[in-house]
């Protein structure tokens, strides 16, 4: 397995899990791609008490999609730092990679394996490389993590791989990322605008949280700035340059043209969907993943369709029942449709009410605020305003309206349904 | 019951990839617990701190997942409905070809939506491969808007969730922590549903179409044989459970305040109730 200009892999942020695992795990382990033995779980969730954290109750469950899951985020708050500081603490734990080996969802190479479960598992969230280091991480375990700075890396990728499911999905999804990843290192290189972004990311947002093991190698790498990465503070959220892509039905309308012309989904490559689609803010990571999803929702139907059409050979033979099946199961669709329908109603209600309950909440404050001004025009004003950029709904505002200038700021109100 | 204890019914009900997607409202409780009351106390800020961090996590988190999701949602939904998907299965009159790829370029709405009544109709007339093929894209229409309901359903169970923790967080600390952290929240991704509602009205003019050329329509009451049927599918028992979570979170609480949400007005409750009798597996 080539080893990768790592410098150039860290300064530009990128997740560099993959080249600085191969030597320091032994051959065997790059082998596997192990699920979590619930030992390990075990493990995590000790260290994790022993950091005084509330503990988990659903996030260390012996469901391996958890770590999998926070794909992108750093949801089971202190875990990712203590998977880390278990690593670390735990030396001996790790150097025999054999308990790892025996669920090995085992694929011919074993290095690009090695790729692919590092971005398998957070397949979704590769579009927002490690800019943003979510500060979700105590400030005790952030201390040892950077006292391990030197250390960790190799570890750390252990860690990081092993803490991602094997799923059979995940092994199709591991291989084709090992294809890509493998061809895109160069375009990485070429590509020095988004390693850029990704470069100085770090401090500002939180906005989009990426890959736990991608975070803390950034961490641990960039030992230089360590502080910088952790210590960003929470900011509002949706500010400026968001790493994970949006994706709406115009913009991948246009990502099917483009993909159309270069000859479908199979001929497609990321670089080329790029350049058709000549976007602002596009990068190929969104891309490849989308493309990815694409052809995997693709893969889906034709897979059904195969079954249905041997069941369709079946039925032939029964007609009569199977008339009464079909009709059965197209009730059964209908009325499934329609309870969804109604389910879609009651949740678009439920929000309009939530906007609005909020837009006054706001306007109680500002009423509360105004107290001293004397000017009961002012409060009238600022409901009114308030009542105009409602969404609309069915409850007549008017009642609302009135009822809101009345109730005293701590009264219990009961809104009109 | 309490909104923690319904909440984890939801999560339990919910799709599996789904589960630990959700709210982790427990423990964000155990943390306000631990902030402690009184302001000037030393711990006070950090403790706060850590719960604003482990908030901003979590928001992060559902955006995550939530934009993930509307990705996929987006690309089934023109898989299936605006192009190939439908039309071609129903032996488009263009193409001629069924399962042709290129062939249905997207048209304006209306038009698909007629052309897709026709040939529904047509299709539904016999009963051989055709129609299969119709039943089974049929069946994944449904299921991708059950999915993308249930999206919003989770949207919707956060957002409440968030709003109930702030809520017990001003109460212990007698901060304004919620109102600007509500605002910050409304703005997020995964609040902004507006886009998968509008997919979620279109699978249901598309189903409209589709359905009416299939037969008759059946009445509520003939359900019971039908419900077991439907409720072997799994996005049917999570929309039924988020049905009936929403209708108890919203029938009256202790803590009613001008922050909470009227009662649920349900009519369809007897046909919930009627489908939990008929689901062998209780919800």
């Amino acid at each position: 397995m080539e080893r990768l200009s790592t410098n150039q892999l860290y300064s530009s942020g990128v997740p560099v899990t993959v080249p600085t695992s191969l030597p320091s795990i032994p051959a065997s382990l790059e082998e596997s791609f192990p699920r979590l033995p619930d030992g390990r779980d075990v493990l995590i969730e000790r260290e994790l008490r022993s950091t005084t954290l509330p503990p988990h109750q659903n996030h260390v469950a012996p469901n391996r999609g958890q770590f999998h899951s926070s794909t992108g985020s750093v949801g089971p708050l202190c875990s990712p730092p203590a998977v880390r500081f278990s690593s670390v603490s735990n030396p001996d734990q790790y150097p025999n990679p054999s308990p790892y080996n025996c669920q090995a969802s085992s694929t011919a190479s074993s290095s690009t394996l090695n790729y692919g479960s590092q971005y398998g598992g957070f397949e979704p969230s590769l579009t927002d490389f490690p800019r943003d280091v979510e500060p979700t991480w105590c400030p005790d375990l952030v201390d040892s993590m950077l006292g391990y700075s030197g250390d960790v890396p190799g570890v750390n990728n252990l860690t990081g791989s092993t803490s991602i499911g094997a799923s059979d999905d995940l092994t199709k999804q591991n291989e084709w990322w090992a294809e890509l990843m493998n061809d895109d290192w160069k375009d990485i290189v070429d590509n020095p605008a988004s390693a850029e972004t990704h470069q100085v990311g770090p401090p500002a947002q939180s906005s989009i949280v990426v890959h736990q093991s991608a975070t803390q190698q950034s961490v641990s790498s960039q030992s230089g700035e360590p502080l910088a990465v952790v210590v960003a503070s929470p900011t509002a959220g949706s500010s400026t340059a968001k790493a994970r892509m949006r994706w709406t039905p115009e913009l991948h309308e246009r990502f099917v043209d483009a993909v159309n012309q270069l000859g479908g989904s199979e001929k497609a490559t990321p670089k080329g969907v790029l350049k058709l689609m000549k976007t602002d803010n596009l990068t190929i990571y969104h891309v490849k993943s989308h493309l990815q999803k694409y052809r995997t929702a693709r893969y889906r139907p034709e897979l059904s369709e195969g079954s249905s059409e041997k069941k369709v050979a079946s039925k032939e033979d029964i007609p009569s029942i199977d008339m009464k099946g079909s009709f059965d199961l197209t009730e059964a669709l209908r009325l499934q449709l329609e309870l969804q329908k109604r389910l879609h109603e009651q949740l678009e209600i439920q929000r309009s009410l939530q906007l609005r309950i909020e837009e006054q909440g706001k306007c109680l404050q500002m009423m509360i605020e105004q107290q001293c001004i004397p000017g009961t025009e002012k409060a009238n004003d600022a409901s009114t305003s308030a009542d105009g950029s409602k969404l609309p709904s069915e409850i007549p505002e008017s009642s609302t309206v009135k009822e809101v200038p009345e109730t005293s700021q701590n009264g219990i109100t009961k809104q009109t349904g | 019951m309490k909104f923690g204890k319904r909440l984890k019914k939801q999560v339990e009900e919910s799709l599996p990839e789904w589960r630990d997607k959700f709210l982790a409202y427990k423990r964000l409780k155990r943390l306000v617990r631990l902030v402690p009351a009184d302001p000037s106390s030393p711990r006070r800020r950090a403790a706060e701190a850590a719960f604003v961090r482990l908030l901003d996590g979590e928001v992060d988190r559902f955006n995550a997942f939530f934009m993930e999701q509307e990705e996929e949602f987006v690309i089934r939904h023109r898989a299936h409905l605006v192009s190939p998907g439908l039309l071609c299965a129903l032996s488009c009159t263009k193409c001629g070809v069924r399962g042709g790829v290129t062939c249905c370029a997207t048209r304006s709405g209306g038009v698909v939506l007629q052309e897709l009544r026709e040939a529904a109709k047509k299709v539904a007339e016999d009963d051989g491969e055709p129609a299969a093929e119709m039943r089974r894209v049929r069946k994944e229409v449904v299921d991708l808007h059950g999915e993308m309901v249930l999206l919003l359903n989770y949207s919707a169970v956060n957002y409440t969730g968030l709003a109930k923790i702030l809520k017990k967080y001003d109460k212990r600390t007698g901060r304004l922590l919620r109102l600007p952290f509500i605002e910050k929240v409304l703005g997020q991704p995964f609040f902004a549903t507006e886009l998968i509602s509008r997919l979620v009205r279109d699978c249901e003019a598309t189903m409209e179409a589709v359905f009416e050329a299939g037969g008759g329509r059946s009445t509520i009451a003939g359900t019971t044989t039908v419900a077991a049927a439907a409720s072997e599918q799994v996005i049917f028992r999570n929309t039924v459970a988020a049905l009936v979570t929403m209708g108890e979170l919203r029938s009256g609480s202790s803590t009613y305040g001008h922050f909470s949400l009227p009662p649920l007005a349900s009519p369809e409750s007897d046909l919930l109730r009627c489908i939990q009798l008929a689901d062998p597996v209780p919800i």
